[in-house]
């Protein structure tokens, strides 16, 4: 429970960023997330032990943590989270690719490791590119978006509605584990019990999504229903941005930077 | 499961986007045509909410010094049947790929893939539906989830062991990553089968209503069912064969270097 707890609260935490009011909470979520998604594309396309001419790509979430006001601590704890997985798929390359490249200060730096620290780097650059489209963009500005984009009307309504019930969700499986810890004498719930304990947790939100979604209908909602709100127009300073982040990308991705700053060395 | 965006690369990740994409279209107009969205909409997003939370939740295996969490492909496919649970699988990745950085933007084609289209669209259909639909009894329906589960993450654990093989981010070989995350995962099917199994029961006991397991197959052969199938088997086979796709050049470039070499004489 405190684990579900602290990532309810967490979803939340981030949201409550995107309600800011800096030059880029107001642009067209479109235009983010495209510029997003390019980004994303351009640090992945690079080949596998690429190291030196993925730190350029820094430059983004530096940059848009400061212009949107948001704490870059938040959005570098929250990178670490896919982190685990990526590291054994980058220690196991240290195993298996022992081919040395070069040499810093007598230790040999091998192909595996610059896979390994690859690995990690394009980890947290693509993980803090996601935080920061959630950080500067209200969630129901997302879903707008998305079914511009015409993605399924019901996808969309789900993605929401999901959304809402985890809060609801928690609530019911806080108030249950509580009941059954009182009547139980404080211990954890039983292996024999878990079943019992899920299956009336699941009975439980079912009943209570039925209500909120007749509560829906009465109020003119259905899974029908066409797209009403206007479509999200992009503007001059939405362009701007898709040019700069996507041309910037194309430019780290081609290494001129890299390639201009060893020439000036 | 969740693969991050570092462990694929752009050639892999956007034909699974497509692919992805295009199933989760067919399934979303398969089941607003036939009414079961509107009508399963709060069933959707209890469910939906509910493996959100389940997936947050991660038990050690025992023995591996690792740890897991449960997917709910198949809870939720006897729940809702396999179109509704696949876009409910969808719309829940997606909030963990943008919220919690757990499985990349770029990935979410493969993780659906891997999570959401294999156990909901070809091992409920295939093996869970027809063990339950001519006597649907609770240790039938026990036995029905634990082998479902257990196959359905073989068949994930599989495909993203071959997708990010076939992505060259990491450089572990095949062979030595199958032979790691196979047994793992058998682990956590058995433990998500229970799991499942036990909740199903308990529904079965008191709401079998709800269960889509106990109703009979109304759909066609030429269902989303089967487009599904084949959209999963060209997948499947596009990345299969991609691993012995030939380095020689074809015809065109044969003759093309034929050509540049008589012009060079």
């Amino acid at each position: 429970m405190p684990n579900l707890n602290s990532a309810i609260a967490g979803i939340y935490t981030t949201e409550s960023l995107s309600r800011g009011a800096s030059v880029i909470h107001r642009l067209n979520a479109l235009a983010k997330m495209i510029a997003t998604l390019f980004y994303i594309v351009a640090v992945v396309s690079f080949p596998t032990g690429t190291v030196a001419d993925l730190l350029p790509f820094f430059l983004y979430p530096a940059v848009m943590s400061v212009l949107a006001g948001i704490p870059f601590c938040t959005i570098f704890k929250r990178s670490l989270a896919p982190l685990p997985f990526c590291i054994f798929a980058g220690l196991s390359s240290l195993f298996f690719e022992r081919t040395v490249l070069f040499y810093v200060c007598g230790i040999a730096v091998t192909r595996g490791f610059m896979i390994f620290v690859s690995i990690v780097m394009r980890t947290f650059l693509c993980a803090s590119a996601a935080l920061i489209l959630i950080a500067v963009t209200p969630f129901h500005k997302i879903t707008q978006a998305l079914s511009d984009m015409n993605v399924p009307r019901l996808f969309v309504m789900l993605f929401e509605m999901i959304y809402r019930f985890i809060a609801l969700l928690t609530k019911e499986a806080i108030s249950m584990s509580r009941a059954y810890t009182l009547r139980s004498g404080g211990g954890h719930i039983k292996i024999a019990d878990m079943g019992a304990f899920i299956g009336q947790l699941m009975l439980r939100v079912y009943d209570r999504s039925e209500r909120v979604c007749y509560a829906m209908k009465c109020r003119g909602f259905g899974a029908d229903i066409k797209k009403t709100e206007k479509a999200l127009r992009l503007c001059t300073n939405d362009y701007i941005f898709i040019i700069i982040v996507c041309g910037a990308s194309i430019l780290f991705r081609k290494a001129v930077c890299s390639t201009l700053f060893w020439r000036l060395l | 499961m969740h693969i991050a965006d570092a462990l694929l690369s752009s050639h892999i990740a956007v034909p699974m986007c497509i692919v992805s994409g295009a199933v989760l279209a067919l399934s979303a107009a398969r089941a607003v045509k036939d009414g079961s969205a509107e009508a399963r909409l709060p069933l959707m997003a209890a469910g939906g909410a509910f493996i959100f939370a389940a997936q947050m939740i991660n038990f050690a295996i025992p023995g591996t010094g690792a740890s897991g969490h449960i997917t709910g492909g198949v809870l939720l496919a006897a729940m809702l049947g396999g179109n509704l649970s696949v876009i409910c699988i969808a719309a829940v990745l997606a909030i963990q790929a943008l919220f919690f950085a757990d499985g990349g933007i770029l990935a979410l084609g493969c993780n659906i893939f891997n999570m959401g289209i294999l156990p909901c669209l070809v091992v409920y259909p295939l093996f869970f539906k027809p063990f339950t639909k001519n006597a649907a009894a609770s240790g039938r329906i026990f036995a029905a989830a634990l082998l479902s589960c257990i196959l359905a993450l073989q068949a994930g654990a599989f495909a993203a062991v071959l997708e990010i093989t076939l992505s060259g981010a990491a450089a572990i070989p095949f062979r030595t990553f199958a032979l790691l995350m196979q047994p793992i995962h058998l682990a956590i099917g058995i433990a998500e089968g229970v799991i499942t199994g036990a909740v199903l029961r308990f529904v079965y006991r008191s709401r079998p209503e709800i269960l889509d397991c106990l109703t009979p197959d109304t759909q066609k052969p030429t269902s989303s069912r089967g487009v599904a199938l084949i959209f999963s088997a060209a997948a499947v086979a596009a990345l299969l064969l991609s691993v012995f796709a030939s380095r020689c050049p074809d015809g065109l470039e044969w003759s093309l270097e034929k050509i540049s070499e008589l012009g060079s004489l």
